[in-house]
């Protein structure tokens, strides 16, 4: 009763939307936005709303809704405040173009698959999209309305900020590339000349800096921030106190000489800032704002005071300067004095937006936007304002609320997403001791879990259900009440397989046909029959080591393999070639130690395809 | 509020006339509030004069409650509302039909009941329903229905206790509306409150024509009462409504005058519980109809203080702080007051008879901190003048303050009005053992608007037990605590108290231990520190005590920590963590190290949180998490010292030793790091803070701090009493209950907080090993400079503790503190024996990862390729069976994360290793067993000689008395070691004695043999320190490392040792035997041997009995102990 009559009091408006019983879908889940008209509009693209909302801020309510054909991924608007550039599509993306007034879609621009980060240049033309699944930056001219290059990056561009002066795009790498059973193994920023469409760096981050989720440059151009977790995959995950499984971080880099000058903990020593996502940085570059995904709550950064911090530690340092910058990502205290931390009332904040005096944030779980307002500085008012109708969660949206949510886990160090982003894999290898210490598996994706039991590389756990409770447990050091683990299982048995880039118009390419033949022939679907791709067994095939010896390994799916790298149960191979190519796996090496090239290429494009 | 002031400006007179008028006591108060059906609401001061009067929005004023905030909560016809002193409504509630009875509950919620539907509802500040019940159908359908219920309450429990009218009953309801209780009232019930002890108390209308008030027990007996029968002469009773306890014990009573008695009698009474009216009144121009009231609580009792200021004056008492304490008693806030506002030359001067000085400066001073003023109070202080009446000076002053207290009390009240204390002495010092005076009673302090009345919710009913450690749940329904019925300090139980009903239970039974200290755990277990360990402190006959765990039923009980000394004061932080106060001196100075920990509520991580390589601060006592934060408040304080100190708030982030994370409170300051063993004693003094927030605490607190007193006897006796204060952090208090005889201490608000998330527990009692993992010995100042590749093995030791004390040493060393220990196993060595357990390799990247045995408290020293010590632990760290504990490197900075560039470790891909052993079975480490043979084989041949005899070194002694005073640590050792000159070969041509013969130091109650007497070559330290059966020795044996043997001294400093600082690296007699002594060659396991007896401390004992020289009672005793411990052990339950 009550509760209506402050939505009533807010404004809100949308009686379209009277779903009575809640799905995903009715959900609107605001994940990115822009601001137009100076300020006066906010553009929220509701993700699983498949709108986007005019915010007002005078009144504080949505003015306009505008619906759209797909789930946006991601938004831009012009300089003028005119059209909007909305990215969508879980497989292959399309740009569409809106005119803002009128609502009207004035063009729909095929881009690269699962598009996401739209940046505009300053010229108003041309427009980079990061084409996350196809591991390359999309650069579309608006004028001819065609994605005109693509420029391959390192792996899962998710964002990506563009100097002032329109020459470098910094592209963040979601995930690490190459064989995780190494010594240092860790995300890329790369760096895209504009004018030559080339990269011209990849900047490689702090070991075990994985899940990069926001990237920004300052209005002055001289730096670029970037948040990401750190995976402390080094050591064994027996505790978690101290950052000891995963921490979370902000990396800074200097744009003169694409040097990361240091990254820095957003965690407080007893309690973690997880799953860092968006960041924004005030025009006069002395405020910066990370939103955690995790922890539902924002850390205001001093950016002159940390300056001063750092510059501090590393006249402290003498001669070891260099060092300062390298153990700051080891120094759980290094913000204390130049953070603060502001919970909000909104779950799953995500996009951060700063605009004069006041900072936004969606809050994709809650379907809200958090409103921090400040004065001189200091937090005055931090409110969540609903953007729909206050539905009742599903088990599986709860169930995704409750794997990206880090408020249950002991000290709030991290979630479930934060080794499993998008309940798949952030491609690292982790010593857990379910099987034992001294023997790193390599992070599976949780797609399917519940079909294919048993669980874990060893077959440790009976099925996935016994998996997420452990995870609580074992990873969170938590206790849930065991709806929370359903809702999880829930939420896991909902997830549906994102398509493969590799396939042509939803079906395998010629060469992944005869692929498909060659995996049938030689024997592969063996173990690894359609439709799981996997018997559901355990075979010894000589790739265990040291504690693991001699022992059978599960077999794995390989749906969505085209997006799990690397490969084999210590991560040792990077790409589906070096698994065609690993002779440590006895089975597939003496498969396919006869094939050909092209058989091989072949094999793996069906492999890639599934 | 404002009216509190002009009503206590009456009270005094008023009071003294009520008092000679009825002869007996009435209650001090602020006068009353009661609530008339005509739809009004009075204020009387107490000599009955209205001095406030609201009418309420509808008529039928039928329930009426006075909030802590000064708020009025009342029911009439048009529903239910909150106002102001002000009259201005900030609540209200309708749910559709008059409602007649309303309670605003603890949780901020309000109750509101409607008689005509049977509705009990319970409604949220924003007026949402949060609960509701009907009991319609319970109500028998005769009158009409808005007669079927008047009074109702939400007991403690949840239920509700109703009072029907027309069904002449008084009945309690489950929160679902089913009847648990019921007592027939004939007369028809009005009203019925469940009193502390369980009884109902009931007040009676007129259907029987006996209007009366009624106590019935849970079992029906009806236990008091109170009619016009009791009233000789007169039937002023017609039909009792409302009523309020008083804290003095009387019950204040209204009654409803209709029914044909309008205006015949008086309609307020305060009745006694011996059956006298005491008062009698009416409210001006009410024909009395009043249905509720309530009796307002005392407010400070200091006026006229002017008086008794001015007595003390012309008594000529010169000492200001002496004569506020005088009037503490008659004056406890005013007094207060001023002992905080007063500077003491100001008040000096005015004693001096300098008028000007005190008063007119005070009221500027407390109208500064006292928020707004109204603006009769400016234009008053306006008009001081810089020559005032002092009297009129120090009433406005007081007035100040008044509204001051007020300001202050806000954010306390807004949380809570109700503290649970003890009436205790701590003196319990360093050694933690159970010493107090007093721990009379378990109180609650209730809060009625800015003062409170305090109750006793336990006490022992013989009058000799002790009471201490109040802690309360989360959900504030219980309060744990522990009492021993006989105030023995070895027979503590954890009991608790069940709030709503102040049920006790017992949660501990176990006779002659002592359980002290419970706190409530998230998963709803119990920590708590217990003597059950059965072990005695190292350096005097202190019972030790130890952290334990059980269920709320008291089972399930096990040991946490394992550990040398005592540890103090469990307490849970906001993440679930318990933090707590641990003493230790393993291999160094038993003053300087007496740092919080922290642990899981499963034991698991247990780990240093402040200062265990401190020099200061010299002890933090009594720490709690400050909520919201990582932060802890604790008392900052000294070793041969009580429990008590300065307020500190510890703060890990900003540094963990020394001064890096303290913080000095009341006012803020940065503290010196200064090495001090007594520090904080002088002064002000605080026990037991509570932190509400980083700025606002509860504390028991005393102003004065240590006085001494003149005991009757004549003998000085020096102490500290302690009151209860809200404290901020710049030491702006207010007073919130003191006891002229004994301390209230130990606060703890009784309000409900966040239970903690439930940590998953690591704990795996089928295990009976826990894992190390160490990413790299290097990382850390353990091992700064020592180049990569020199640490080899970690030796892992156990130590062993002692069961009792028995025989006496004396330990000496560079921290300066001489002092003894018992039941000796070293000559000025190591204070425990040391059981090596084993070695584990250092990889070559500097990871180690390995099984210990679990419950087991441990230490490692990274040996090198010599297998000599490169750096020792000096603490001890202990796992819980399955438990896998994780560190980055030796004593690195707790405050960083696993380091990212060191890659995957080599333990890691190697897997764990299990402890290789060494030359045989983990066993205590005995002179006798393991190095003799060696000197039997090599040495004796020609070390045959004479034993060493020690002797007097007077000089030596008198330095390291003096110590630390003219002469470095460094320069007394040289004394020393010229002292100690190799002994001559003998008259027959042989060496000093190396054999393995015995000779007994009486004092130490141990027989030492040539060998090792030859190899430390004691003196003798000439103050006879204790008393031993069969007679007492003038002297100990004591030695200091020496050029031969170079041990760390076991009075080594809190401060990180740098690697080789001391130990077999150090000791010329390894560098001889290394060059073959007289071509005495030792091979490499016989080297090592010695190597780890010296870097063990020199033990001469592997276990407390080896070569004991103990009586046979002494015998017994240690072996009475070794059965407890078993005994008690054995009683641990999985």
């Amino acid at each position: 009763m009550k509760r209506t009559m402050k939505r009533i009091a807010c404004g809100f408006f949308l009686a379209a939307v009277t779903a009575a019983t809640a799905t995903a879908a009715d959900c609107l889940s605001p994940l990115d936005m822009a601001l137009a008209d100076h300020g006066k509009s906010l553009w929220i693209a509701e993700h699983t709303g498949k709108r986007l909302d005019q915010f007002d801020p005078e009144v504080r309510k949505v003015v306009r809704s505008i619906p759209l054909p797909d789930r946006p991924r991601g938004l831009t608007c012009s300089a003028d405040g005119k059209t909007a550039l909305v990215v969508t599509g879980e497989g292959e993306g399309t740009l569409e173009v809106l005119d803002l007034e009128s609502g009207k879609m004035l063009g729909k621009i095929p881009v690269g698959h699962g598009p996401t980060a739209p940046v505009l240049a300053p010229d108003g033309k041309t427009l980079y999209v990061c084409n996350r699944f196809d591991n390359t930056v999309g650069v579309v001219d608006l004028a001819s309305n065609k994605q005109v290059a693509a420029v391959a990056v390192v792996r899962e561009p998710v964002a990506a900020t563009l100097t002032p002066d329109g020459s470098r795009l910094f592209v963040a790498n979601h995930l690490p590339d190459g064989p995780a059973n190494v010594d240092y193994v860790a995300a890329r920023v790369s760096v895209i000349d504009t004018a030559s469409r080339k990269v011209v760096k990849n900047i490689q981050l702090v070991n075990g800096s994985v899940g990069l989720r926001g990237i920004q440059v300052s209005a002055d151009g001289k730096y670029v921030f970037a948040t990401h977790l750190m995976a402390r995959f080094q050591v064994p995950t027996t505790q978690i106190e101290r950052g000891w499984i995963s921490t979370n971080a902000l990396s800074i880099i200097r744009v003169s000489d694409l040097t990361l000058l240091y990254t820095v903990l957003l965690d407080d020593l007893d309690r973690g800032f997880a799953n860092p996502w968006g960041l924004a940085i005030s025009p006069d570059s002395k405020l910066l704002c990370v939103s955690s995904a995790g922890n539902h709550e924002l850390s205001l950064i001093d950016l002159p005071a940390l300056t001063a911090k750092v510059d501090a530690a590393v006249q402290a340092m003498g001669k070891d300067a260099d060092a300062a910058h390298l153990n700051a990502h080891n120094d759980l205290t290094m913000l204390i004095g130049v953070r603060q931390r502001v919970a909000l009332h909104g779950l799953g904040p995500r996009t951060v937006v700063m605009h004069g005096n006041r900072i936004y944030v969606a809050e994709y779980f809650s379907d809200s936007l958090g409103q921090v307002t400040l004065q001189d500085g200091k937090v005055q008012a931090v409110e969540s304002i609903p953007l729909g109708p206050e539905l009742p969660l599903t088990p599986e949206r709860r169930g995704e609320l409750l794997f990206n949510d880090a408020r249950g886990c002991f000290q709030n160090w991290l979630s479930c997403a934060s080794c499993h982003p998008d309940a798949r894999t952030d491609g690292l290898n982790w010593d857990l001791p379910n099987d034992g210490l001294g023997n790193p598996k390599n992070v599976k994706s949780l797609l399917m879990a519940h079909q294919t039991p048993p669980t874990t590389w060893l077959g440790i756990r009976a099925d996935a259900e016994v998996s997420v409770r452990s995870g609580f447990r074992h990873i969170l050091f938590a206790v849930p009440p065991e709806a929370d683990a359903l809702a999880v299982d829930a939420y896991l048995k909902s997830l549906t397989q994102t398509p493969s880039p590799w396939l042509v118009e939803g079906k395998l390419s010629m060469a992944a046909s005869r692929g498909e033949k060659t995996f049938k022939s030689i024997g592969c679907a063996d173990c690894h029959p359609a439709p799981l791709y996997t018997d559901l067994g355990q075979y010894n095939v000589g790739t265990g080591s040291g504690p693991d010896a001699g022992k059978s390994f599960d077999v794995p799916s390989l749906r969505e393999g085209w997006r799990t790298a690397p490969y084999l149960h210590d991560g040792r191979a990077a790409t589906i070639r070096d698994v065609l190519r690993n002779k440590g796996h006895r089975w597939i090496f003496n498969k396919t130690s006869a094939l050909s090239e092209k058989q091989l290429q072949e094999l793996e494009a069906f492999l890639l395809s599934i | 509020m404002s009216m509190m002031i002009g009503c206590l400006l009456r009270r005094g007179i008023v009071g003294i006339a009520m008092l000679a008028l009825a002869g007996r006591a009435i209650a001090a108060s602020d006068g009353l509030v009661c609530a008339s059906y005509d739809g009004a609401i009075y204020r009387l001061d107490d000599a009955g004069q209205m001095v406030w009067e609201y009418k309420t929005p509808g008529p039928q004023c039928a329930d009426m409650q006075v909030l802590g905030n000064g708020n009025i909560l009342f029911a009439c016809t048009t529903g239910v509302y909150e106002v102001t002193p002000k009259k201005e409504i900030v609540f209200r509630f309708f749910g559709g039909q008059k409602p007649f009875a309303c309670q605003r509950l603890a949780d901020g919620n309000t109750f509101v009941c409607e008689s005509a539907s049977g509705r009990l509802m319970v409604v949220s500040p924003q007026g949402d329903i949060v609960r509701e019940a009907n009991i319609l159908g319970h109500c028998p359908k005769e009158g009409a229905p808005e007669l079927y219920l008047r009074r109702v309450r939400v007991l403690e429990n949840g239920n509700y206790l109703v009072a029907h009218y027309t069904g002449k009953k008084v009945c309690e309801y489950t929160p679902a509306g089913d009847p648990v209780w019921e007592y027939p009232v004939p007369g028809g019930a009005f009203a019925a409150e469940r009193l502390p002890n369980g009884n109902t108390l009931i007040s009676v209308a007129d259907k029987d024509q006996n209007a009366r008030l009624i106590e019935v027990s849970r079992s029906k007996n009806l236990v008091w009462e109170f009619s016009n029968a009791d009233i000789q002469g007169s039937a002023p009773l017609c039909f009792m409504t409302g009523f309020d306890l008083l804290p003095n014990g009387n019950i204040l009573a209204v009654q409803w005058l209709g029914h044909g008695h309008l205006g015949a009698f008086d309609s307020i009474f305060e009745i006694t519980r011996d059956k006298h009216i005491v008062r009698s009144l009416r409210v001006p121009g009410n024909q009395g109809t009043l249905t509720a009231v309530r009796g307002l609580a005392p407010a400070a009792t200091h006026h006229p203080l002017m008086a008794d200021l001015k007595a003390a004056k012309a008594a000529g008492s010169p000492n200001w702080r002496y004569i506020l304490l005088q009037l503490e008693a008659k004056h406890p806030y005013a007094s207060d007051w001023l002992a905080q506002d007063a500077d003491p030359k100001d008040a000096a001067a005015w004693l001096a008879g300098n008028m000007d000085v005190l008063f007119a400066p005070l009221c500027h001073k407390a109208a500064a901190q006292a928020g707004t003023l109204p603006a009769a109070l400016t234009s008053r202080l306006d008009r001081l003048t810089a020559t005032p009446d002092e009297d009129a000076a120090l009433v406005l002053y007081l007035e100040i303050c008044e509204l001051r207290r007020q300001l202050r009390l806000k954010p306390l009240l807004e949380k809570t009005g109700a503290i649970v204390f003890t009436k205790f002495n701590d003196t319990a010092s360093q050694g933690y053992s159970v010493v107090a005076e007093g721990g009379k009673s378990l109180c609650l302090l209730t809060m009625n608007g800015a003062y409170g009345t305090v109750s006793e919710l336990f006490a022992d009913p013989a009058g000799k037990g002790q009471i201490r450690d109040p802690e309360v749940d989360f959900d504030a329904k219980h309060i744990l605590y522990s009492y021993s019925p006989s105030g023995r300090r070895d027979d503590f139980s954890l009991y608790e108290q069940e709030v709503a009903t102040r049920a006790v239970r017992r949660i501990t039974t176990e006779p002659d231990v002592a359980d002290i200290q419970g706190a409530y755990l998230p998963d709803g277990g119990i920590v708590f520190n217990s003597s059950r360990c059965a072990q005695e402190c190292d350096c005097i006959s202190y019972t030790t005590f130890n952290l334990y765990r059980c269920e709320r039923d008291g089972s399930k009980l096990r040991r946490l920590g394992y550990d040398q000394v005592s540890v103090c004061y469990p307490r849970i932080m906001d993440d679930g963590r318990v933090l707590y106060t641990r003493w230790e001196y393993n291999d160094r100075g038993q003053i300087f190290p007496q740092p919080l920990f922290q642990m899981n509520a499963d034991g698991t991580s247990q780990t240093e949180f402040y200062g265990n390589n401190s020099w200061f601060p010299t002890s933090l006592h009594h720490a709690r998490g400050i909520p919201g934060t990582q932060k802890a408040v604790a008392i900052a304080s000294g070793h041969h010292t009580p429990q008590s100190g300065k307020l500190a708030i510890v703060d890990p982030a900003m540094g963990r030793q020394e001064t890096s994370g303290i913080e000095l409170l009341a006012p803020p300051r940065k503290p010196a790091a200064v090495r001090e063993d007594a520090w904080g004693q002088g002064g002000d003094q605080f026990q037991y803070p509570y932190a509400l927030s980083e700025t606002l605490f509860i504390t028991a607190y005393s102003p004065e701090g240590f006085v001494t007193h003149e005991l009757p006897d004549k003998k000085p006796s020096r102490s500290c009493r302690y009151r209860l204060y809200l404290m901020d952090r710049d030491g702006r208090r207010e007073l919130l209950a003191s006891d002229p005889l004994i301390s209230c201490n130990q606060p703890v608000p009784l309000m409900s907080r966040p239970r903690p998330a439930v940590r998953a527990s690591q704990d795996d009692q089928t295990q009976a090993d826990g894992t190390f993992f160490i990413q790299d010995v290097y990382a850390g100042p353990g091992l700064k400079d020592v180049p990569r590749g020199t640490a080899k093995t970690l030796r892992v030791v156990a130590i062993e503790y002692r069961r009792t004390s028995i025989g006496c040493s004396l330990n000496t060393g560079d921290t300066g503190g001489n002092w003894h220990v018992r039941t000796p196993i070293s000559i000025t060595g190591s204070w425990d024996p040391k059981r090596v357990l084993g070695e584990a390799a250092i990889q070559a990247d500097g990871s180690a990862s390995f099984k210990v045995p679990a419950n087991t408290p441990v230490f490692f020293q990274v040996l090198d390729s010599k297998r000599q010590c490169i750096q020792t632990m000096r603490s001890w760290t202990t796992l819980m069976p399955g438990e896998t504990a994780s560190c980055v490197g030796c004593h690195e900075d707790k405050n960083s994360t696993p380091i990212v560039n060191h890659g995957v470790t080599m333990a890691m891909r190697g897997g764990v290793q299990k402890l290789a052993p060494f030359d045989g079975p983990a066993r205590g480490f005995s002179f006798a067993r393991e190095i003799q043979p060696i000197l039997d084989r090599h040495c004796i041949q020609c070390h045959d000689g004479d034993r060493w005899q020690a002797t007097e070194n007077k000089t030596l002694t008198a330095s390291i008395l003096a110590y630390p005073g003219k002469q470095t640590w460094p320069e007394i050792l040289k004394q020393n070691a010229d002292a100690a000159v190799t002994p001559k070969v003998n008259a027959a041509g042989k060496a000093f004695s190396l054999r393995g013969d015995l000779v007994t130091e009486h004092l130490a109650a141990r027989k030492w043999s040539d060998a090792y007497v030859g190899l430390l070559r004691p003196f003798l330290f000439p103050p006879k320190v204790i008393r031993r059966p069969g007679g007492d020795d003038h002297n100990i044996l004591v030695a200091l490392p020496n050029t031969w043997v170079n041990w760390v001294s076991p009075q080594s400093g809190p401060s990180l040792l740098e690697p080789y600082h001391a130990g077999s690296c150090k000791s010329g007699l390894i560098t001889l035997l290394e060059n073959g002594h007289k071509k005495t060659r030792l091979n490499q396991q016989e080297m090592d041997k010695i190597s780890c007896w010296i870097d063990l401390q020199v033990p001469f004992c592997g276990d407390y009995l080896e070569a004991n020289a103990w009586t046979d009672d002494e015998t017994k005793k240690w072996q009475a102990q070794e059965e407890k411990a078993r005994r008690l052990a054995a009683m641990e339950t999985q």
